[in-house]
C-alpha cells in the first residue's frame, strides 16, 4: 500500500516534470543555444526533490519516501554552496538538516553534475513506548546523515529546471531503551542503531 | 547499439548498487553482568595438586570405594577420607582440581571432571597421586555458578577456562535480539553424585542416585551437557577417547546403570538405553513423566523416581514414582506416592531410603512396590540430606550440615556413628 502511493506520487511528479521540461519558453527568431537560460549563471535557487530510497531492509522498509528542500547560492565556476531541510521516514520519522555542495560539469544549460550531503537527521518518533510494563522509557534519537549522488538538470524556461539523479545515502538512527527489572534496582540500556545504506533515486524541480 | 550497451551498463550497475545496499541493526548493551574471569590453559592444564587435608565447606557429591570416602568440594577438588572405620572416618587428603563435581573411580583410577575437561588420576598412592591423563573439552560448555539475579556476559573461550565471575557494569555491542551470555550452569550445580595406602580393587566404586558419571567397565558413560551423552573409552587409563556421543531432546541429570542397561533421569522423564554394545549405547525405551528433577535408581525390575519441585527444573509436585520395567521397552507407571521434597535415594535389599529434603529421611520396605507408602519402616524428620549411599549395613548421608554416617542394621533405630562437619566459609 505504501509503495502504491509512493509509485503514484512519482508518476506525478515525472510527469509534472515533463510538462515543465517540454514547454520550453523561446524568445521569437533565437535558437534555443542562444536562449539567455542558457547562459552561464550566478544565482540562489531553490531546489525541492522526492526521493526514493531503496535497500535491502532491517525494518521492512525496502523504499523509503524523501521530501527535501534545499536552497544554494551557485557561483560562475558551477560550485553551488547550500542547506536543506525535509521530511523522511527510515524506520522512523525524521527531519534531515545539512550542508549541501554541488557542481555542474556544465555552467549554462543542460548539465550533468554531482553532489554531496552531510547532515544530522533528527528523530520526530514519539518518546512513548508501546510496552510500558517492560520498557521504562525510550529515547528516540537520530545520527549522522550522508549523501552523494550524480544528476542530470535540465532548463527549459529561464527560472526553472528540472532534474534526475541517482546516489548513495547512509543514514545512522538509534533508539534507547532505558529497562529496569522487575524490582526496580538494576537497569539495562539497550541501544538499537540502524544504519541505512540506500540507494537513491531523486527527482526535483529547481527554481533560481 | 552503443546508446543500448550504455543502458544496458548502467542498469546493471544501478541493480548492483540496490542490490549492495544493506541496512545494519545492531544493539549496544549496557548491564550489570557476570564478566567471566579466566584461567589460562596453561596454568589450568597444570593445576592438579593434592594438599593436606582442608576443612569441608560445599561438599558436593560423594563416591565410596573400598572403605574411602571421596567427597566433592564443589567446584574445587575432592577430600579423601579414610572410612575403614566408619565411626571414625579420617580425613587423609585433598585433591584440587579446579572445577570438579563429579567422579568416578575404577581400579586405582578416579575419573574426575575439571570444567571442560575430564582428568584421569592415578590413586594408588593416595599421597602421590598423578594425573595420568586428560581428555580436553568433553564438557565444552562448563562454567561455574554466577551471582544469582544477573545476567551472564559472553565468554570468549579463547582468553582461557572460566573459572569465576564478577559483577561489573558493561557494554557490548550485538547482532540485534540476540541474546547474552550463555551458560551450562547445571554442570556446577547440580546437587550430588556418590559412588594408595589404599588397596584398590578391580571394578568401580558406589555412586549416590544423582550421579552424572556411570561406569561400566572400561568405559564410562557422562552428561556432558544438559542433553549430550557421551562414552568414553578408559581402557588403558591414559588414551581416553569418546566412542559415541548422544544428543537427546531431553535435559539430563543423573545416570543410573544395572548391569546391560543404563537408565538416564531427565527433567521430563527417564530414558533406557542398552549397553549390550558398550561404546555405543542403544536407546531402548522412554517413560515420561511431568517435569521435574528426577534422580533413578532400579533393581531392574522396578524403577524408583522421586520427582521434585523448588528448583531449576521446574514442576509443581513432589512424587515418588514406581516404574515396572520389567518389559524393557514398555515402561509405564505402576503407582506414585507424594512425597515432601525428595532428593536422592538408595536400595539395600528391601529397603528403599529416600531423602525427603526437610522432612527428614525415610525407610520403607518396598515389598510390595504398590503400597510402598503404608510400608514405612522409620522416618528420621531430624536427617535432612540430599542425597546418599546405603553400602553393607552403613548409611552414608551428605546434607547441608555435613555427612552423617549412620548404622542401620537395625532399621527400626539406625544409630548415628559418626558426622564430618562443614565448616561454611
Amino acid at each position: 500500500m505504501k509503495n502504491d502511493l509512493i509509485f503514484r506520487m512519482y508518476l506525478t511528479a515525472a510527469g509534472l516534470m515533463i510538462f515543465l521540461s517540454a514547454t520550453p519558453q523561446q524568445n521569437p527568431g533565437t535558437t534555443l543555444q542562444e536562449n539567455q537560460f542558457n547562459k552561464p549563471r550566478y544565482a540562489y535557487f531553490i531546489h525541492p526533490t522526492l526521493s526514493n530510497l531503496a535497500g535491502k531492509s532491517a525494518n521492512d522498509e525496502p523504499n523509503s519516501l524523501s521530501i527535501h528542500l534545499l536552497s544554494a547560492y551557485k557561483f560562475m565556476n558551477g560550485l553551488s554552496v547550500g542547506a536543506g531541510s525535509g521530511i523522511e521516514h527510515l524506520g522512523k520519522p525524521m527531519l534531515p538538516a545539512y550542508g549541501y555542495l554541488r557542481y555542474d560539469l556544465r555552467t549554462a544549460g543542460t548539465t550533468p553534475y554531482v553532489w554531496i550531503k552531510a547532515g544530522y537527521g533528527f528523530s520526530l518518533e514519539s518518546e512513548d513506548t508501546d510496552d510500558p510494563w517492560y520498557i521504562s522509557y525510550r529515547e528516540s534519537k537520530g545520527g549522522m546523515l550522508f549523501n552523494a549522488g550524480i544528476g542530470i538538470a535540465l532548463f527549459s524556461r529561464k527560472n526553472l529546471g528540472v532534474n534526475m539523479g541517482v546516489g548513495y545515502r547512509y543514514h545512522k538512527v538509534s533508539t534507547t531503551y532505558h529497562e529496569t527489572s522487575w524490582g526496580g534496582e538494576e537497569e539495562t540500556i539497550r541501544q538499537v542503531f540502524t544504519e541505512f545504506n540506500r540507494f537513491e533515486l531523486q527527482i526535483g524541480v529547481v527554481f533560481r | 547499439m552503443k546508446t543500448l550497451t550504455n543502458l544496458s551498463a548502467v542498469l546493471l550497475f544501478i541493480g548492483a548498487f540496490i542490490t549492495a545496499c544493506e541496512d545494519r541493526t545492531y544493539e549496544r548493551v549496557t548491564y550489570e553482568a557476570n564478566v567471566p574471569v579466566y584461567m589460562s590453559y596453561d596454568e589450568f592444564r597444570g593445576s592438579f595438586l593434592k594438599s593436606e587435608p582442608i576443612e569441608i565447606s560445599q561438599p558436593g557429591k560423594i563416591y565410596f570405594k573400598d572403605g574411602y570416602l571421596f567427597v566433592n568440594e564443589y567446584g574445587k577438588g575432592i577430600h579423601l577420607i579414610d572410612n575403614s572405620d566408619p565411626s571414625n572416618p579420617q580425613k587423609e587428603a585433598f585433591y584440587k582440581i579446579p572445577g570438579n563435581i563429579d567422579m568416578a573411580i575404577r581400579g586405582n583410577i578416579l575419573y574426575a571432571d575439571s570444567y571442560i575437561d575430564l582428568v584421569a588420576i592415578d590413586i594408588s598412592d593416595i599421597d602421590n597421586p598423578e594425573e595420568i591423563e586428560r581428555l580436553e573439552n568433553v564438557f565444552p560448555e562448563a562454567v561455574p555458578e554466577g551471582e544469582k539475579g544477573y545476567a551472564y556476559a559472553r565468554v570468549d573461550s579463547k582468553k582461557g577456562v572460566v573459572v569465576d565471575w564478577e559483577v561489573k557494569t558493561i557494554t557490548e555491542d550485538r547482532e540485534v535480539y540476540q541474546q547474552g551470555g550463555w551458560r551450562f550452569e547445571n554442570m556446577l550445580t547440580s546437587s550430588s553424585m556418590v559412588d594408595s595406602r589404599a588397596s584398590w580393587s578391580a571394578g568401580a566404586g558406589v555412586a549416590g542416585s544423582m550421579a552424572r558419571f556411570m561406569l561400566n567397565e572400561e568405559y564410562l558413560y557422562l552428561i556432558a551437557q544438559p542433553t549430550v551423552l557421551k562414552t568414553v573409552d578408559t581402557e588403558s587409563g591414559n588414551e581416553m577417547q569418546v566412542t559415541d556421543s548422544i544428543e537427546v531432546s531431553r535435559s539430563m541429570e543423573t545416570l543410573f546403570r544395572l548391569g546391560d542397561k543404563l537408565f538416564i533421569g531427565t527433567t521430563t522423564g527417564m530414558l533406557i538405553y542398552s549397553l549390550n554394545s558398550p561404546a555405543e549405547p542403544g536407546y531402548l525405551s522412554s517413560y515420561d513423566h511431568i517435569t521435574a528433577c528426577d534422580p533413578v535408581i532400579t533393581d531392574g525390575e522396578y524403577a524408583y523416581v522421586t520427582l521434585r519441585t523448588g528448583n531449576r527444573c521446574g514442576g509443581n509436585q513432589d512424587l515418588l514414582e514406581v516404574i515396572d520395567i520389567t518389559s524393557i521397552s514398555n515402561p509405564y507407571l505402576l503407582k506414585s506416592y507424594p512425597m515432601f521434597n525428595p532428593h536422592g535415594l538408595g536400595l539395600d535389599g528391601n529397603l528403599l531410603f529416600i531423602c525427603d529434603g526437610e522432612a527428614g529421611l525415610k525407610i520403607y520396605d518396598r515389598d510390595d512396590p504398590l503400597d510402598i507408602i503404608n510400608n514405612k519402616l522409620a522416618h528420621y524428620p531430624d536427617i535432612d540430606a540430599f542425597d546418599l549411599i546405603p553400602v553393607n549395613g552403613i548409611l552414608m548421608l551428605i546434607g547441608d550440615d555435613g555427612i552423617y554416617q549412620y548404622d542401620y542394621s537395625d532399621i527400626l533405630n539406625i544409630e548415628q556413628i559418626s558426622h564430618i562437619v562443614i565448616n561454611e566459609e
